[in-house]
């Protein structure tokens, strides 16, 4: 494709950044008054949270250089990059100079001069940029988003160097006006999700915002569900990975939760590793994942409905050995595992509250020293304790926290029920739950999909479920991208 | 965009339609089966399956007439108070059906499960979480028995061929004799399994010239297969029992899991596991007829408000459990409902679809 040449009038030259950066609010366009009359146009464009220092300073220097010329020797002067600034640079084409603003310099222009200047500065966000705490990964970049909206926005865009990639941002809050960015990609994200978006988010008038939850909570449909209906994350390379799929990310300022949309009991399963490793090992993890997220919810339940109820299913030794484990314990197995889930509950919620090192002592305590004592005491068997640990290392195995929330929340009612009709009530809350998560969409994708509604984008999507399968067969975007831009990858033609 | 358009993917269709008939199928089947007709019971399920799929060709007919799904057909196609009569008759049925298989899935649970518990209240819950799950409309049912389908078939079809090695060939032996009276009755019994098929004359198709012909190219394979599952079971039960002693257990099928033992000395007896395989697929079956309890009351309704009402989904929920009560209290009730099966619900599904296109309106 030919490219475009910087045109002499900066009108044209305004008029065509401005258009590749349509609805990117991130984008910063100065105009400046330069000479010594003040009456040579310019501007200087670049991505908000990029102008550093440096940009201040080489602008500040070339502006001063500038002032006491007369309009002739400003653009002479341009034209013939006469800064003796060894940092500033010439841009003969329109896309070079837009790609140098995406790649995070600032770039001046001038009327009269059919070149813009590229002033390099510092890239992308550093500063304040943290790494990721609360969703590890084995491989991958450590790099967390931070409590700037800008920044955020930044840090995705750092990751696509698109002018597609669109920011749009308002504020939300009578009284706070906090920013709110809705970042997508334009041509991948469905056009209608992003008014519905933008309409629920300011769907209500709120004194203030202070985190992205509380825009999840009024914008989500199925507002009674224990499940989460957007999905969340910290972790910038996920918000661009989505982004890329057709998602979209709404940013929070003060917040340093995105939130993904749509979204579907899948992704709350994976993780960004899971494409940086082989698929063998991807689909390893997530069997795992799938698992520990079925005992998560199940394992107390069908432990009281196998022991209160169908003893027959266990060997009779091991019946035994239950038996002889529970002798001196003064509670009903209901009450033992209610009580033994209430107190890992209570030990994993102080662990939050404290600080760092105390919380990791929390736990310790809690959980071996409280755990033994109480097996020494009688007050509980040691197969509970083995029981609603393993249920709880379960827990922990599900990547996304508010889903795992779900699931340890609902495993109450599965006690419940399976203490009170065993197996069959165990079913029922099975049943249920299934129900629920069947009813249930996000932004009219399933909840349950990709497996459900698969035929929909031709059984594709459940190439990136249980199993991955390897990354090159994964070739088409998720159902909820744009249907006329599923191909995600292609051999290139030789 | 994907969702609540009213319309089920193949797959879902499929595996829906397979949850639907081989649940009661399997589980009350052969008993019937082998006091009739005894090894020969193999030829009622390929002849009552192929009677099947005859009347789903005809089905696909039908549509094909209608040209459209039947509730649009009834609004619009047919005199205005004979819709509304079909309507009503399709609602009886559904709740009569509905509290039938509730009946027998709550026995099936109280014999196995909860033997202690109150027959009403593990009644109620039943119903209420069936309610619960029609109250998601048709494509949340459907979508839980698509992600359900092979955790269900994997591990009964593993249990089913568990059982061979205790299998006697002596039990199948009098397979060529047969009785041809007794025979023609075990293939209608099959077959009346197989009535849940007339509700594919709501599923919306696309609107095309052979309206109709994916559908029923779909569940003719949802028939075969649980044909091929229903034939495999009731083999595996005749050589593991014998057709004397299948003729007098209540539930063989559960029985059998039960006799089956694993190797190693954990998990040694899955009957209370498998359990969930009659569980999931009743409660198919109760879904799909309370379903269209519901859909007809809604037909019924006045068309202002567009969300399914409360009282749309008690009214035959409170039916359904009323009936299933009934039954289990008195057993005339049950009788009265069988004889209703046997003579009235047939000629129903088979006649009323026909006089339909027979007396539709011109256009």
């Amino acid at each position: 494709m030919q490219k475009q040449l910087i045109s002499q009038h900066i009108e044209e030259n305004e008029k065509a950044v401005r258009q590749a950066f349509s609805d990117c609010d991130d984008l910063k366009v100065r105009k400046l008054s330069i000479g010594k009359n003040g009456s040579v146009k310019g501007f200087v464009c670049y991505i908000e949270v990029n102008a550093g220092n440096n940009m201040v300073n080489v602008l500040g220097r070339m502006l001063a250089y500038l002032e006491g010329l007369s309009d002739e020797q400003v653009v002479e002067n341009v034209k013939g990059n006469a800064f003796a600034l060894s940092d500033v640079e010439p841009y003969e084409y329109m896309e070079d100079a837009i790609l140098g603003v995406l790649i995070g310099d600032s770039v001046f222009f001038v009327d009269g001069v059919a070149r813009a200047l590229k002033i390099p500065d510092q890239g992308y966000p550093k500063m304040g940029v943290s790494k990721s705490e609360a969703e590890k990964v084995v491989r991958g970049s450590d790099e967390s988003f931070t409590e700037s909206e800008k920044a955020n926005t930044a840090l995705i865009r750092k990751r696509i160097r698109n002018t597609q990639l669109k920011v749009r941002e308002f504020q939300v809050g009578v009284r706070s006006f906090t920013n709110v960015a809705i970042v997508y990609v334009e041509g991948l994200a469905d056009p209608k999700l992003i008014q519905e978006i933008h309409a629920r988010l300011t769907e209500y008038d709120i004194d203030g915002v202070m985190d992205s939850g509380v825009m999840e909570q009024l914008a989500e449909e199925s507002w009674l569900s224990p499940f989460p209906q957007f999905q969340s994350t910290r972790r910038p390379d996920r918000a661009a990975m989505e982004v890329l799929n057709g998602k979209i990310v709404v940013l929070v300022d003060n917040s340093p939760v995105a939130l993904l949309l749509p979204t579907d009991v899948n992704s709350f399963l994976k993780t960004t590793d899971d494409y940086y490793n082989r698929f063998h090992m991807a689909t390893f993890a997530r069997i795992i994942r799938y698992v520990a997220a079925f005992f998560a919810l199940t394992l107390p339940g069908l432990y009281l409905a196998m022991t209160n109820f169908h003893t027959q299913i266990l060997p009779t030794p091991l019946l035994m050995s239950f038996w002889q484990a529970r002798q001196g314990v003064p509670f009903p197995a209901a009450l033992e595992v209610l009580l033994m889930e209430l107190s890992f509950e209570l030990i994993r919620e102080a662990g939050v509250r404290l600080p760092g090192t105390m919380g990791n002592t929390i736990g310790i305590v809690g959980g071996l020293i409280i755990g033994q004592a109480a097996v020494e005491a009688n007050l509980v068997s040691p197969i509970v304790v083995i029981v609603v640990a393993f249920t709880a290392l379960c827990s922990f195995a599900i990547p996304n926290e508010e889903f795992a929330f779900s699931f340890r929340i609902l495993k109450f009612v599965l006690i419940a029920l399976s203490a009170w009709l065993g197996f069959f009530g165990f079913l029922i809350g099975i049943f249920l739950v299934l129900v629920h998560l069947a009813s249930l969409k996000s932004f009219d994708v399933p909840y349950l999909s990709p497996y459900v509604g698969a035929q929909l984008n031709e059984y594709q999507d459940e190439k990136d479920s249980v199993v991955r399968f390897p990354l090159r067969m994964i070739w088409k975007r998720p159902i909820y991208a744009n249907p006329h831009e599923r191909t995600k990858l292609k051999k290139k033609e030789k | 965009m994907y969702v609540n358009n009213g319309k089920i993917s193949s797959r879902q269709t499929l595996r829906l339609y397979v949850f639907d008939l081989m649940g009661i199928a399997t589980l009350l089947l052969p008993p019937y089966l082998a006091k009739l007709c005894g090894a020969s019971g193999i030829y009622a399920i390929a002849l009552g399956t192929g009677a099947g799929l005859i009347y789903l060709l005809y089905l696909g007919w039908i549509m094909k007439k209608m040209g459209t799904d039947m509730a649009s057909f009834l609004h619009e196609g047919v005199n205005v108070w004979l819709g509304k009569l079909v309507f009503v008759l399709i609602m009886l049925h559904s709740i009569l059906t509905a509290g039938f298989c509730a009946y027998v899935f709550t026995n099936l649970m109280q014999y196995s499960l909860v033997r202690d518990s109150s027959y009403a209240v593990i009644l109620l819950i039943i119903v209420a979480v069936a309610a619960y799950a029609v109250s998601g409309g048709i494509e949340s049912r459907a979508r839980v028995y698509e992600v359900m389908f092979w955790f269900i078939l994997v591990p009964y079809v593993a249990m089913m061929l568990a059982s061979v090695r205790d299998f006697e060939w002596v039990y199948v032996e009098s397979v060529l004799q047969f009785d041809s009276t007794n025979l023609g009755k075990g293939t209608y019994l099959v077959f009346l399994l197989l009535t849940p098929l007339f509700f594919s004359l709501f599923l919306i198709g696309e609107k095309e010239k052979n309206y109709g012909r994916n559908i029923v190219k779909t569940i003719s394979v949802s028939v075969l297969f649980s044909g091929v599952i229903l034939l495999g079971s009731y083999v595996l039960l005749l050589g593991n029992f014998g057709a004397k002693s299948l003729a007098s257990l209540r539930f063989p099928v559960v029985t059998l899991m039960s006799t089956i033992q694993f190797e190693g000395n954990f998990l040694k007896r899955m009957d209370a596991l498998m359990l969930a395989v009659w569980f999931f697929t009743l409660f198919a079956l109760l879904n799909l007829h309370l379903h269209y309890g519901v859909r007809m009351l809604t037909e019924l309704s006045p068309k202002e408000k567009k969300r399914l009402q409360w009282w749309q989904l008690l009214l035959p929920t409170v039916a359904v459990f009323l009936v299933a009560y009934a039954i289990y209290l008195d057993r005339r009730f049950l009788n009265l409902f069988l004889g209703y099966y046997s003579y009235g619900a047939v000629p129903f599904m088979v006649v009323v679809p026909a006089f339909l296109v027979l007396v539709r309106r011109k256009k």
